[in-house]
Order: structure tokens, then sequence, then C-alpha cells
């Protein structure tokens, strides 16, 4: 999930509206860690996006839940100099703010600040980073938050549906255990010796793939990236992580009898965002499900009556296996009726291309890009998905040209050649009725949905 | 018929004929006032693209049956825009409060007049096909399970806002439930548009690069017609009866749900505030409670001693004489909500002894944030465009960026802890247990 909003943030930010303002570099700090900058006149904040790589999802030892609790016990937990509540009201004060969040293939870390608080937000933040408490009694709090949050989420039905689609693509691979944290108890058995050894191979130095943004030249970024990794050790990285997953179509029921409502989903792999086509993706998924104007809301809303909002877009497992999702609760008895609509006006979608004019398709994506050359933590997370994809940092100011680019032909070549086919989607309803698509696989637990095939 | 004059137009000086001017909205002119009960317009001058909205006023009539004003707003939609809408048109959508229903649509600036005659068209007797009106039930029952099917906290607020607002028009579902929204009337509907959508009864905000003249313009060139009657809709906002002191207890027994507990108290004020100050001080009042500095929450609850693993404070005016603290947590390992509510309301009462000065001077100083950099011409148009809309849609007269500014400095200690303490009178209060009694939940 968070390689599309990456992905959607990188294509909103990448564009040079005023492009003589805007520029990008790449330096070395004098302690010699790489980074990315993006140069932001006049900007009042800063921001630094860090991203360690992490293969923690793939390996087969291990509890997944791991980097979850870790992550937030090591801002929340305070340290030795900064107990939580002090640095809760300090950060409050100068208007700074931290957040670390693990996905499959890396952890996030995202700073905020304004320059004239730079030296204390580093300060602090480092602190953490580099000798954070870990303290057991918010380690106990934190996991007792996450475990009642997912104990009171996941016997819905359609956090089951959503679980079947998993177990569908995965099996039972790691990778699939850390996105779904089914397994009985790991989250509480999650220890402060786990939390501690998720720390040392995650903050480190080595393979850290960091980014700046804001008004600030390319010695200034350097020195701040030195003042935020001091201390913390250089690690090691370990290997990339890999997956197999399985797209092929299917069709399955997870019939709830508890549920009281009804969730239909379709999802089709399609290629990685750094292969390219992404403004076409943007325009052609909202053309498809963004929205009251959308060939999706008008199939399943308006004609065939059976939903108040159906939708579409991109999301990620991985940054390989990206997929296009469609999805939206509906009455249970149309549901049959409801998936044979769907695949016609997809397939229509697929075969004709969006209708109205390419200008107003496009003025959304112009309007935000707007924004987003003016938002810090925009450009340093764009910055640092161009450094993870491997492209070269200056794509960043050519994307309002990118964004031209689109153009009927190819938005129709990106439906043809990238968009699954309309029959090669996984379906999954959740549901009390275990009929609600004829000649399904029914399942009653998630885990079944490996067999359907 | 008034119409508001409200000015809001920074200018950069580039030259020196160039001034900044007092940001606020446009004032339309005296010909404007010939259309709507009132008009507003907001400078956005970065934006190539114009909004329309216009807001009708439900507030002179009964919100029962509930969700009628929704199913109506559902209906006015599919007559203006279920059928071809002019090309102009970018983005549309409506909205339904209990005071105000609302609908937008947005395109390139030029097509302005386009926009508002499309958008003038919910003024149009309801002309719906049967099977559509009937279909359009079911869908505000899809929308019903949506937002509150299996989401027991929506529940408890549609339960809660019953019983605190008893009397009063905001004790209503805006959605209404399933049974009430089959039992709607395709004439129901019909009835609430002809009395409610009317432009004498209805405000026009527009957002854009546009001025007084350019929406003259538009809107003649809309063939939107002046008013006609010399009657006008009085439209103020929604005043607040408390009924008799009292307290309630909402039990919800949900299988592995998350123990949690909302606690929600509704009192009198001794004298009546001016509401905008009110919504400035409430606000201060919250950060100052959620906070761990001495006279706030968090040290005792959350820092100091483990029982509130998470909580979350709201402080806000219903009127002038009215206002409300939303309390709800989850408790930490160990802890009951019974527990939980007693440790809250004793660290409430210390907090009333009195906020030190310290901890306001604090509080106010973060609070400068709240507001746009009226400096920054395209963060201000955005926000007043909000607040504008904010205010309009319930009902209430936005005020010019310079009296806002002034709402800053008239913040006092004194005030903060009379508000607080004002929590310690009667009212009316309600507390949802929400948790799963038969496990360990």
């Amino acid at each position: 999930m968070t390689r599309t909003v990456c992905m959607a943030l990188l294509l909103l930010m990448l564009s040079a509206c005023d492009s003589g303002k805007l520029q990008v570099h790449e330096g070395v700090s004098d302690t010699g860690l790489a980074y990315s900058l993006v140069e932001m006149p006049g900007n009042k904040r800063v921001t630094i996006q860090v991203a360690w790589p992490s293969n923690w999802a793939f390996d087969q030892a291990g509890n997944k839940a791991v980097p979850y609790i870790a992550s937030r016990l090591l801002l929340a937990g305070g340290t030795q100099e900064f107990p939580p509540s002090v640095v809760e009201e300090r950060f409050a004060d100068i208007k700074s703010e931290g957040f670390l969040m693990p996905t499959v293939e890396h952890v996030y870390g995202t700073l905020h600040y304004s320059p004239e608080h730079q030296d204390e937000t580093l300060r602090i933040v480092n602190a953490h980073l580099q000798s954070p408490t870990l303290d057991e009694k918010w380690l106990e709090r934190i996991r007792d938050e996450f475990s009642g949050q997912m104990n009171e989420a996941r016997p819905k039905a359609v956090s089951k549906g959503f679980e079947a689609m998993r177990w569908a693509v995965f099996g039972s691979q790691p990778v699939r255990e850390f996105l779904s944290l089914d397994v009985p108890d790991m989250i509480d058995e999650v220890t402060r010796e786990d939390v501690e050894k998720w720390v040392e191979s995650t903050i480190r130095r080595n393979g850290a793939i960091i980014a700046v943004a804001g008004d600030l030249d390319v010695k200034q970024a350097g020195l701040i990236v030195d003042s935020l990794f001091d201390g913390v050790p250089d690690g090691k990285v370990g290997k990339s992580g890999s997956v197999k997953a399985d797209f092929s179509p299917r069709r399955i029921v997870m019939h709830d009898p508890e549920a009281e409502v009804s969730t239909l989903s379709f999802i089709g792999k399609v290629p990685p965002a750094r292969e390219g086509g992404e403004f076409e993706d943007l325009v052609l998924s909202r053309a498809l499900g963004g929205g009251n104007d959308s060939v999706l809301f008008e199939a399943v809303r308006t004609e065939l009556r059976a939903s108040y909002g159906y939708a579409a877009g991109f999301q990620g497992f991985t940054a390989d296996n990206r997929f296009l999702m469609l999805s939206g609760q509906v009455e249970t008895g149309k549901v049959a009726e409801a998936e044979n609509v769907i695949r016609q006006a997809y397939a229509r979608f697929r075969e004709e291309g969006p209708d109205g004019d390419l200008q107003q398709l496009r003025k959304p994506f112009e309007e935000s890009v707007n924004e987003s050359l003016k938002d810090t933590g925009r450009m340093a997370m764009t910055a640092v998905v161009a450094r993870i994809d491997q492209m070269p940092l200056t794509k960043i100011l050519g994307l309002q040209d990118e964004l031209k680019a689109v153009t009927e032909q190819s938005l129709r070549q990106r439906l043809s050649e990238s968009f699954p086919d309309a029959d090669e989607f996984i379906v999954v309803v959740s549901s009390p009725d275990e009929d609600a698509l004829p000649g399904a696989c029914v399942i009653t637990n998630p885990e079944q949905a490996v067999d359907c095939r | 018929m008034k119409v508001a004059r409200l000015k809001i137009l920074l200018l950069f000086a580039v030259l020196s004929s160039l001034v900044l001017m007092q940001p606020g909205c446009h004032s339309p002119t005296d010909s404007l006032d010939e259309y709507f009960a009132d008009i507003r317009i907001i400078d956005s001058p970065d934006s190539g693209n114009v909004t329309a909205y216009i807001v009708l006023n439900l507030s002179a009539y009964p919100s029962e049956p509930e969700g009628l004003a929704h199913y109506t707003e559902h209906l006015v939609w599919q007559n203006v825009f279920g059928g071809e809408s002019s090309d102009a048109v970018l983005h549309s959508n409506a909205w339904t409060n209990v005071r105000t229903s609302g609908y937008w649509l947005s395109g390139p600036r030029e097509k302005l007049p386009e926009l508002l005659k499309d958008l003038s068209g919910v003024f149009d007797p309801l002309v719906v096909a049967a099977e559509f009106a009937d279909g359009e039930r079911d869908i505000l029952v899809r929308e019903y399970e949506r937002r509150l099917l299996d989401n027991t906290d929506g529940q408890a607020i549609v339960d809660m806002n019953r019983f605190l607002y008893e009397g009063n028009a905001i004790a209503a579902s805006v959605i209404g439930t399933p049974d009430s929204i089959n039992a709607l009337t395709y004439g129901d509907a019909a009835s609430l548009q002809q009395a409610t959508h009317t432009p004498d009864n209805a405000f026009l905000v527009i957002v854009g690069d546009v001025g007084e003249k350019e929406v003259l313009q538009a809107i003649e060139t809309a063939e939107i017609p002046p008013l006609q009657t010399d009657e006008v809709h009085e439209i103020s906002p929604l005043r607040f009866q408390l009924a008799q002191a009292e307290s309630a207890v909402f039990d919800f027994d949900v299988a592995a749900a998350e123990a949690r507990i909302v606690l929600r108290k509704v009192v009198a004020l001794e004298q009546p505030v001016d509401f905008d100050t009110l919504e400035v001080q409430t606000r201060l009042l919250r950060e100052v409670l959620i906070s761990s500095l001495p006279g706030g929450l968090a040290g005792p609850l959350r820092f100091d001693a483990f029982v509130a693993r998470s909580f979350n404070v709201n402080v806000f005016p219903l009127d002038e004489q009215h206002i409300e603290l939303w309390f709800e947590a989850t408790p930490d390992s160990g802890v009951t909500l019974n527990e939980l509510q007693a440790a809250f309301e004793a660290t409430l009462a210390d907090s009333m002894k009195g906020i030190p000065a310290s901890t306001f001077e604090r509080i106010r100083k973060r609070s400068e944030s709240d507001w746009p950099d009226w400096d920054d011409e395209s963060e201000t148009s955005r926000w007043m465009a909000r607040y504008v809309i904010q205010k309009t849609s319930s009902l209430r007269e936005p005020l010019s960026s310079q009296k806002l500014q002034g709402l800053q400095e008239g913040l006092s200690l004194d005030a903060l802890n009379r508000l607080l303490k004002s929590f310690q009178r009667d009212g009316r209060k309600a507390v949802a247990l929400i948790q799963d009694t038969d496990g360990e939940g």
C-alpha cells in the first residue's frame, strides 16, 4: 500500500512549475552518507526522509509483528534524556513531527520541522535513534493497543475477504504473515529483545536512503544528515527478500454467516511503477473509479443501484507486486449481477478508454502537482522513491512534461498493454450468502483460499 | 436582503502602487443584492478553476422524519446532474447536515455562467422517475450500511446525540435508520425541496479568481432571475435548548471489541459569549486538556500513571451559551472502563482548580499555527474558502480576516478557567461503554 502512496506522491510531486526555483542535488556528507537534496528556495519547512531497506517480512523465522511494535516503541518510549511526555510537548511547541512506518521492503522514517528549531529537533530525534529507552511498560502498552485493534478488526467479514485475497496471492509465505498479522498471539509475544534486534538491524547508516527537502544548500543538507545519524551504528545491509505472488484469476466467496453486508473486490496485477506509465495510471484509475463521474460509479450505483460507491485504485504488496483493485460494498442480493456489470464496464473501459476531454482528465493532477511543489514532505519522499527505483533524481524536475505527454493514445496503449484483461482478476466477495457468486470457490476460513483454483 | 460585505483580497507589493489590502471576502455590489439570500465571494487568485456552492437553509423545517433532508438532496442531485450536465463541470458533490444542504460544482473559471446555470437547477421542481426515487432509498440504506453498520463508535455517537441534544434539531440523525429511510416518500422529498430550495433561502458562495462584476455577469448570463419577494427568509443559526439535567449510560457489548469509553457532557454557560470568541476559547481549552502540561489530562492519565493508553478530548460550542466536552479513551491493561472514567473525572476536577498561567501561555503560543500565514495569499485563500464554507453550512456569518486575527488577541486565562469550571454545572451527560463483556477484550 505504501508503495502506491509513494508512487502517487511521486507523480503528484515531480513537477517543475517554476523549474528555475526547484533544484535537485546529490551529495555525500562529511561522514560519508549519501543523500539527495531537493532545494526549495523560500520554503519555511524542512523534511528529512529516510528509507531503510528491510528484509524482516521475507525472513522465514522471526515474529512478523515486531516491526510494527518496534517502530512505535522507538519513538514513543522516549530516551534517558528525553522522557515521552517531554518530547511530545516540546515537539508540539516547535511544530516538529517524526514518524516511522514499516512496510514490506522498507522502513520509512520522516521528520518535519521548522529551520529555527533544527538543532533541537535533530538532537531529540538522534537520541531516539541512538539510544531509545524501549521502556517495558510502553512496550506492553503498544502491544496491547495494536493487539486490541487487530483483534477487533480481524473477525469482520470485510477483513476476512482481504485476508483471503492475501492467502490466494501469497499462500503461506512470510510476507503474507507480515501483511495479515494473523498468527495467534504474535503481537502479544513481541518481547523487548525482539525490539532491540529489530532496532539494531534496521536503524543503521549502511544502506539508508536519505533525502532532504527545504530551503537549503548541499552543504547544509549534509550537516543535517550527519547530525541525524550521529552515533547511529553502521550496521549490516541484509540480503533483499523476494516473494512469489500468484495473481492467476480465481473467484472466491469468503462465506461469513454473521456478515451483515457483502464486499466485492477485484485485484489484477499491473507492472511495477518504476517501469513508467504512472501518470497514465492515475488518470485512468480516476476515470474508472475515482468519483461520482467515474465508470464504476455509473455502472454499480447509478445503473445497477447496488452500491453507495464503488472505487478503483492502485496498491502494491511489494514494488514488483503492484495491482489494480476495484472494490466496494454491494447489496448482497446483487453481488452476482454486480460482478458481471463490473467486468463488462471494465472491459469496455479497457477497450475504449475514458470519456471526456483529455485536458479535463489531466487537470486535477496538474493542480495537485502545483501544490506538491511547495510541500517538503512530498518532495523528500519523491526523492527517496526515485533513488529506490534507480531513476535519475533530475526526473523530479520534468514530471509536469510527463503529465502533459499523457495523450489519448498513451492512455489506450497503457490500458491494452498494462491493465489486466477483464477475465484476469482475482475476485473475492465476503458475504453472508454462500451462493453470492455462483460457481465460485466457497470458503469459510481465509486460509482455504490457497486451495481455490 | 443581506449581502455579505467581507473582503478578501491579497495583493503583493510589486510596484509602489500595489498595496497589501485587508484580507476578507469580496463585498458584492448592490446589484448582487437582488439575488439569493446572501452571496460570499472568496478570491483565490492561484486557481484557474472556480467552485460555486449553493447552500440551502433547512433550520426552519422539522428534522423528522430522519433521513428526509438527505434523501431530498440525493433526488435533487439526480434532478440536476443525473442527466447531461454541461461540459463545464469538472467536479461536483453535495452534502446535508441538520442545518443545511449544499451543492457545489467546480470547473474552469471562464465557465462560471454554465456552472451557475447547472447549479441553479436545484431550485427547479423535482421531476425524477419513480423507479429512480425508489431505488435511491436503497442507495441510502447502502450508505447507512457503509457508514454505521459494524461501526459501533458511529452508532454510539448517534445514540448519544439523541440524548444529549433532546428537543433540538441536531439530535436527529441526518442519515436516519434503514426503517426511517424505507418509510420516506417521494412526495415528502418533493415538499421539502419546494419549501427549502428557493433562492431567497439560499447562500451562494463562489471560490475562485473572480470578482463581483464577473459573478454578477455570470448570474445574468445563467439567467438566474432576481428575487421577486419582499419577504426575506430570516436565516439565523440554530439556538440550542438544553433539556433537563440528566445522565445516561449506553452499553455496547461487541464481540472482540477493544474496550473504550466515550464521555460527553453539555452544559449551559452563566452568560452568553460571542460565538466566534467561544470557538477559539474552546479550541484552546481542548489543547490544554489534551496536553501533559500542568492543568492537562495527559500527565495523570497517560504519563505519570498508566491509566489511559490513548485518549482524545474535544471542547466546542453548540451556540453562544452552551458548550460540550467530549472525552474518549482506551484503558491501559488491567484498568476497567469504570476506573478509567473515575480517573478522568478526578483529573478533570483537579484541572478545574485552575490552569496555570505558564500552561496557558505555552498553549496559546502553539495555537498561532491554527491560523493561516496571513501574508501567504495562496494559503490564506484556501483557509478562508474552507472557513467560509464551514460557517455558511452552519448558518453563521463568516468574519473578515482582520476580525479573525483579533480573536487571537482576545484570549485570556480567566476566560479559559471559567469555561472549564462550567463543566461542574449540572447538564446532560452521556457515557458510552464499548467492550466485549463476555471475552477478554
